[in-house]
């Protein structure tokens, strides 16, 4: 070939590679993200660009908001001008490459998962690590029955002959107690359940892969979708699974994802229902049943049906009896935080753990509900309530109801003139609580289980 | 344009008024001496661009390799050029070593050349090691810690030369800093002098080696210009090529160095995959410095196996045959081991 | 004359005293270099090396059930809790020095295969020691603390 030719061909390709490498800067990943924002309905298109955020908590630059742009803030107790991304879900600060930055990552997307939980959430200061035992949330969850699955797990093996008394030796994963002295019937240790009994595996495979306590994720159906560790609870799902939000990282047609990347306390019955209420367990069997009127396995609701008849449908058991409460409140109205993220004890039965009951509110016949005074702003009732975002419920002076062990119900509360109102913690509705003290119940004062008043005080379907 | 036609570049200058022809052909030298010293200077004007970001401290120096990456505007384009200049640097000499060995450019008076070609070849592989680790990443900081250990191995004089290395009793910001020395002016200075003489001496024992005259026949001759014009052409080409490498195949950049436990699978870069796999099931000392140190001994030894006889100047001569088995040899050995461990 | 035996044999005095001068320089100048890179290596040789940790706090003893083996990033040990009490592995590779990973019952190093069974001893692989084991107490505040290097046998335990 003669020299012209060559010359053509070298300065072609050698300007063909510049050109190449000028493109691939101006399509960079990022710049794409942010693109597919601003096309999005409903936003203020922003300008191309890396946003940089310094949180104040760690003086750090962080580049996480260049392609989540448009995620929502975490909570107004961790705005992300304060807490920033990193410090929870850890990862690079200064990588702009997806790999790059959500490498060293705590538990994937979800820092809360219990196996780094201690190390996102329980951090010194956050939620564990307090000289207030009250105040380690994460440590409370660890050894709380929902992480344990001690029950379950101490009544399938009495059942099957693996252990002698149906006491609870296991959990799902070990825990230890000892602080003293222990409460009544709360134990010192349990035992990570391995294969020690032929019946261990097959109670692995059946009962605790596949969603029933917090460290197992959800089963991937309708009604099931839900995160794990702290966000099985407090970060919230809808039915389908879909991400509901504007960052346009996260499909949003891939089920599997909370609505928003937010974290309440106002927790609505629909949460609970993603684990509970979803079918029947056979010990026989050793299995789950799932409900055959609801899909997937059934079919699908009419979309005609009114809100409470859905409720009632679909979010409670064909077996049970609703009283008016439970089908009108949250579960969170009744069942307390000490309940269900438990009290930092070890407890090897439901009863044990779960000691709400109907009296705690409404009282017996010779007396109304036990009380106690809130004497300071920045007490735990007052801080639930101002969490919750219904801080003008409460004032200090308040009389608010209290358990039988030692915890105050924010949320139902003695007026001036001795009457009672609960505010709904989710909806805000407040209500009037009648109290069996002077009203025409004809109960036997000595039985005060929940079976007992459901007798009576049942609302037909 | 008269300016320039008037006084002839240095470049220009530099070059011998003519070469032979047999020497000059692609086809027989496959211009790999050329493009190593093409690979290390893109290597180091890159690499100059790279010094205007990169912090060698342990906090730093991750942060910094992403900074130049991920944020800084085409850091990606010259930090990928780096990376593929290096490899094609090592790939290049190593090639050039090998036709070095089948065309008998080793023979007297070449020795003390292939003395110092194979100097330059071990620099290159230094600077390809040092400049993996200055990335600070997981695959980094483990090749550092065994690399480092396996000087700890050397009987009685192992604990010393581990810590003129890395200058402190075990890995951190006094080994970092020391390999960013080494690779930026340390492994420079002495490759830069190697360079200049390897040449000079190439052109003081005769220029490229060729097949002597048989028959009487009138040698053929290719001009400066024409040299220099497919120098030319051949830098552009090769320079497009590491363009669309770095554009199309960006130089990897692994998590931050994280000495907790975690990570699947180590892998040694890529130019001891081979000593890694002897690691495995030999003892240290053995596998991590005698075999290496046995590998460059008996490529030292190259132009002493055969200084005279004919084959000089053609390719694969069976008159040869002794260097050329054992770099066959050789050449099996590394890459067999290398790929034993990269298909694991 | 009775003196000849006394004088100079000329034949053998090969060095006139020009000579001997520039070999004597030479010389000088060459043992000079050797020492430019006697000094050079000693320069290398740090004087001043990072000091052992000492002691590490773990954490409080509450926090590690038995059964369990824990990696703690603070000190690089795997904090264990067994049926005789509380115990430290180290985790460093005795053959390389990678870090052995955590699996289902053994510990793996990444590097050169080297396995370890879950108390420290050699199953397979480049490893030719055990893993050592540190000294382990419990402070006034009630926590744990390691300290790296105090090597202790490996069926030593801290009874709590």
């Amino acid at each position: 070939m003669s020299k012209p030719w060559w010359i053509f061909i070298a300065g072609a390709t050698v300007l063909l590679a510049v050109g190449a490498i000028v493109w691939r800067e101006n399509h960079r990943p990022w710049q794409a993200w942010q693109e597919r924002y601003n096309l999005q309905p409903n936003v203020t298109p922003i300008a191309i660009g890396i946003k940089t955020l310094v949180p104040t908590r760690t003086g750090q630059p962080e580049l996480c908001l260049t392609c989540h742009v448009g995620i929502e803030d975490i909570s107004p107790s961790h705005p992300a001008t304060a807490v920033g991304c990193v410090i929870c879900h850890g990862g690079d600060p200064l990588a702009l490459d997806a790999g790059r930055a959500h490498g060293n990552m705590h538990g994937g997307g979800n820092p809360s998962d219990l196996s780094v939980a201690m190390a996102s959430c329980g951090t010194t200061d956050c939620h564990g690590g307090n000289a207030d035992p009250e105040q380690n949330h994460v440590t409370r969850v660890l050894h709380s029955m929902p992480a344990t699955y001690a029950g379950g797990i101490a009544n399938v093996r009495y059942t099957f002959g693996a252990q002698a008394s149906p006491a609870a030796q296991f959990a799902v994963h070990a825990v230890e107690d000892t602080s003293k002295p222990l409460p009544p019937r709360a134990l010192t240790s349990l035992a990570t359940l391995g294969t020690l009994h032929p019946i261990d595996a097959q109670l692995q495979q059946n009962c605790l892969t596949g969603g029933c306590h917090l460290w197992s994720p959800a089963k991937s159906e309708p009604y099931y979708y839900r995160s794990t560790g702290c966000a099985t609870c407090h970060y919230l799902f809808d039915d389908e699974g879909l991400y509901r939000g504007n960052d346009p990282t996260i499909p949003h047609d891939q089920p599997g994802h909370g609505i928003v990347h937010r974290l309440t306390t106002a927790i609505p019955f629909t949460q609970c229902n993603h684990c509970h209420n979803r079918g029947t367990y056979s010990l026989k069997q050793m299995a789950f049943l799932p409900r055959e009127d609801l899909p997937p396995a059934g079919p699908p609701l009419s979309a005609q049906m009114p809100a409470e008849g859905r409720r009632l449908v679909e979010y409670y058991q064909p077996v049970g009896d609703f009283t008016k409460c439970e089908i009108e409140l949250n579960c969170i109205d009744c069942h307390t935080a000490q309940e269900v993220m438990g009290d930092g004890h070890i407890y090897g039965a439901k009863p044990d753990a779960y000691y709400v009951q109907c009296q705690t509110c409404h009282g017996t016949l010779t007396s109304a509900p036990a009380v106690e005074t809130i004497r300071d702003a920045n007490e735990t009732a007052m801080r639930q309530a101002r969490i919750d975002g219904h801080a003008d419920f409460l004032s200090v002076g308040d009389q608010v109801v209290q358990t039988a062990r030692g915890e105050l119900l924010w949320s139902v509360k003695q007026t001036a003139l001795g009457q009672f109102v609960q505010i709904d913690k989710v909806t805000g509705t407040t209500y009037k609580v009648p109290l069996v003290l002077g009203s025409r119940c004809a109960q036997d004062g000595s039985d005060q289980s929940a079976k007992y008043c459901h007798q009576c005080h049942y609302v037909t379907r | 344009m008269r300016l320039w036609r008037r006084n002839k570049s240095l470049i220009y200058a530099l070059h011998p008024e003519k070469i032979p022809a047999s020497g000059a052909r692609l086809t027989y030298t496959f211009g790999l001496g050329g493009i190593t010293v093409f690979a290390a200077t893109v290597t180091a004007f890159t690499g100059l661009a790279l010094t205007l970001y990169y912090v060698p401290t342990p906090a730093d120096a991750h942060a910094s390799t992403v900074l130049i990456n991920d944020i800084a505007s085409f850091g990606a384009v010259i930090r990928s050029l780096h990376y593929w200049g290096a490899q094609l640097m090592v790939i290049a000499a190593t090639l050039h070593l090998v036709r070095i060995v089948f065309t008998g450019g080793y023979r007297p008076p070449r020795e003390l050349n292939w003395l110092i070609g194979l100097t330059l070849l071990v620099v290159t592989l230094i600077w390809d090691f040092s400049g993996y680790v200055l990335r600070w990443d997981n695959g980094a900081f483990w090749a550092l810690l065994v690399g480092t250990n396996l000087f700890r191995e050397i009987p009685f004089c192992g604990e010393i030369l581990y810590r003129a290395l890395v200058g402190d009793t075990q890995l951190g910001a006094s080994a970092l800093l020391r390999f960013y020395g080494w690779h930026v002016i340390g492994l420079t200075l002495i490759a830069g002098f190697g360079i200049v003489y390897h040449l000079w001496r190439l052109r003081k024992d005769g220029g490229i080696s060729r097949p002597s005259l048989e028959n009487g026949g009138t040698p053929a001759f290719v001009s400066r210009d024409t040299l220099l014009f497919r120098e030319f052409i051949a830098v552009a080409l090769l320079t497009a090529a590491l363009l669309f490498l770095a554009t199309f195949f960006p130089a990897p950049l692994g998590p931050a160095a994280n000495p907790s436990p975690g990570t699947s699978e180590v892998r040694a870069p890529w130019i001891f995959l081979w000593v890694q796999n002897l690691l495995r099931a030999i003892p240290s000392l053995w596998a991590g410095i005698i075999i290496p140190l046995a590998v460059l001994g008996l490529l030292a030894l190259v132009p002493f196996l055969d200084r005279r006889g004919p084959g000089r100047g053609v390719w694969f001569a069976r008159a040869r045959w002794k260097p050329q088995a054992l770099i066959a040899l050789l050449a099996i050995i590394v890459v067999g081991f290398s790929l034993r461990e990269a298909l694991r | 004359m009775a003196l000849t035996h006394l004088k100079k044999p000329e034949a053998t005095v090969r060095v006139s005293r020009r000579d001997f001068l520039a070999k004597i320089g030479w010389g000088s100048l060459l043992a000079a270099v050797g020492s430019f890179a006697a000094a050079f290596m000693r320069f290398l040789h740090p004087n001043v090396v990072t000091p052992s940790p000492g002691p590490v706090e773990l954490g409080s003893p509450e926090d590690y059930a038995v059964g369990s083996l824990t990696f703690l990033d603070q000190a690089r040990v795997y904090l264990g809790h067994d049926t005789r009490g509380y115990y430290a592995i180290i985790a460093v590779c005795t053959h390389l020095g990678c870090t052995p990973r955590l699996e289902s019952n053994e510990l793996a190093c990444p590097c050169h295969g080297s396995r370890y069974s879950l108390d420290g001893q050699v199953i397979t692989g480049a490893a030719k020691r055990p893993l050592d084991r540190a000294l382990i107490w419990r402070a006034a505040n009630g926590h744990l603390f390691v300290d790296r290097s105090h090597i202790v046998e490996a069926d030593w335990r801290l009874r709590l």
